[in-house]
């Protein structure tokens, strides 16, 4: 959340001024300075007055006696005349949204310098922007509980930081207070109570536990069998599980095969079926008749097979005898 | 009044951590008594964390007075 501007009127040294601060990525600080006086420690006190209706950055002794409305305005007014100091203050939030956070307080002008006092703490007011357009504004306690919720007091200090008082925020205490407010708007003070609660349960449970004695041994043994058997019974439940699921997947293959599957195309294919069993008697029958074929010659040419080496010795033995002269030539060589 | 809430990156951190859903919800729960205890000022706890650890997990951590 970042400052957006300021608007002051009749604030102190302030009778209308609106400062408006550095917003864009490239240019993004404002630095504000000027003289003693300028009204630079009253700025700060503008914002924490519109916030928490207490001037906290006040020099006390500059200061006192002094009221907060502009003196030059309550001269000028008339008698009867009302004035107002008013601070406005417009933050944007981290999702660029607007808060507008005003205070004001009237004066009504009695004599020619004196001014009728109003009340010390006048309520602030806070307006959201929400979606498409502001909030019905927000009053007195539930706009201080906002504000508080936003810009906790405890915090402002570290927001809103007076140079002029560099000393005073390094003194322990303001470290201290400064790290518990931290502390507190992050919550993480919640875990801390919620760690100890439980630890402090905790810790009653066991002292309660042990006062059991053998009851309580026997109920854990109880225990531990009963998550065995229960480690066991997941084992088998998940197996069957992964069973049911692998039937489940087969079952949707088939289903959508016979669903894609036509009467005709299975008449078809059922007399394919018996076209082929008859194919295949009667490729059973040719073999059977080749293998009877081939027995027949067997028997026929048996006597041959069987002398088929003694014949060949015999014919070279003649051949070599004709040609060694010990036997006659061939009947064609004497011829010829 | 509105109440306050419990900050929204507490409870986004309690969501991304890798505990059960029954701790996150109890921490979340636990949170939300916590913040509310501490706007009331009220120190009392005890009651309303075993309530709400028989809520979540079903069981009484109060162990049975023993016979």
């Amino acid at each position: 959340m970042k400052i957006d501007y300021i608007y002051l009127k009749n604030y102190r040294q302030y009778r209308e001024t609106r400062i408006d601060f550095a917003g864009s990525p490239n240019e993004n600080f404002t630095v504000i300075e000027g003289p003693n006086g300028a009204g630079k420690t009253n700025l700060l006190n503008a914002v924490t007055w519109c916030l928490f209706g207490e001037e906290k950055h006040i020099n006390l002794i500059k200061s006192k006696g002094l009221s907060i409305i502009n003196t030059v305005a309550v001269d000028q007014a008339k008698e009867g005349e009302l004035l107002s100091v008013k601070v406005e203050i417009q933050f944007l939030n981290n999702n660029n949204k607007r808060i507008k956070i005003i205070r004001e307080l009237k004066y009504k002008k009695q004599k020619q310098t004196t001014i009728e006092i109003p009340m010390a703490h006048p309520p602030p007011s806070i307006i959201f922007e929400g979606e498409g357009d502001w909030s019905q504004p927000l009053n007195g306690e539930e706009a201080t509980y906002q504000i508080k919720n936003l810009i906790p007091p405890s915090l402002e200090e570290y927001f809103f930081f007076d140079g002029e008082r560099m000393n005073d925020y390094f003194r322990d205490n303001t470290g201290k207070d400064i790290q518990k407010a931290v502390f507190k708007i992050s919550q993480l003070g919640l875990f801390d109570e919620l760690i100890r609660h439980l630890t402090a349960r905790k810790n009653e449970y066991l002292r309660a536990a042990k006062g059991l004695g053998s009851r309580g041994k026997e109920l854990q043994e109880f225990i531990e069998l009963q998550e065995q058997s229960q480690s066991s019974d997941n084992e088998e439940l998940k197996s069957l599980i992964s069973a049911d699921h692998e039937a489940e997947l087969l079952d949707e293959k088939l289903n959508a095969q016979l669903k894609n599957t036509s009467k005709e195309d299975i008449e078809n294919l059922a007399n394919r079926r018996e076209q082929l069993i008859k194919d295949l008697l009667s490729v059973k029958q040719e073999i059977k008749g080749v293998e009877d074929d081939k027995l027949e010659i067997l028997h026929k040419k048996m006597a041959t097979i069987l002398c088929q080496r003694a014949l060949l010795e015999t014919k070279t033995l003649i051949d070599n005898s004709r040609a060694a002269g010990k036997i006659p030539p061939k009947f064609e060589a004497i011829k010829s | 009044m509105k109440p306050m809430s419990v900050s929204k990156r507490l409870l986004e951190a309690i969501d991304k951590s890798e505990h059960s859903d029954e701790i996150k919800e109890l921490l979340k729960t636990l949170l939300f008594i916590e913040l509310r205890n501490s706007e009331r000022g009220d120190l009392h706890y005890s009651e309303e964390y075993d309530r709400v650890i028989k809520r979540i997990f079903g069981v009484s951590l109060q162990p049975e007075a023993s016979e």
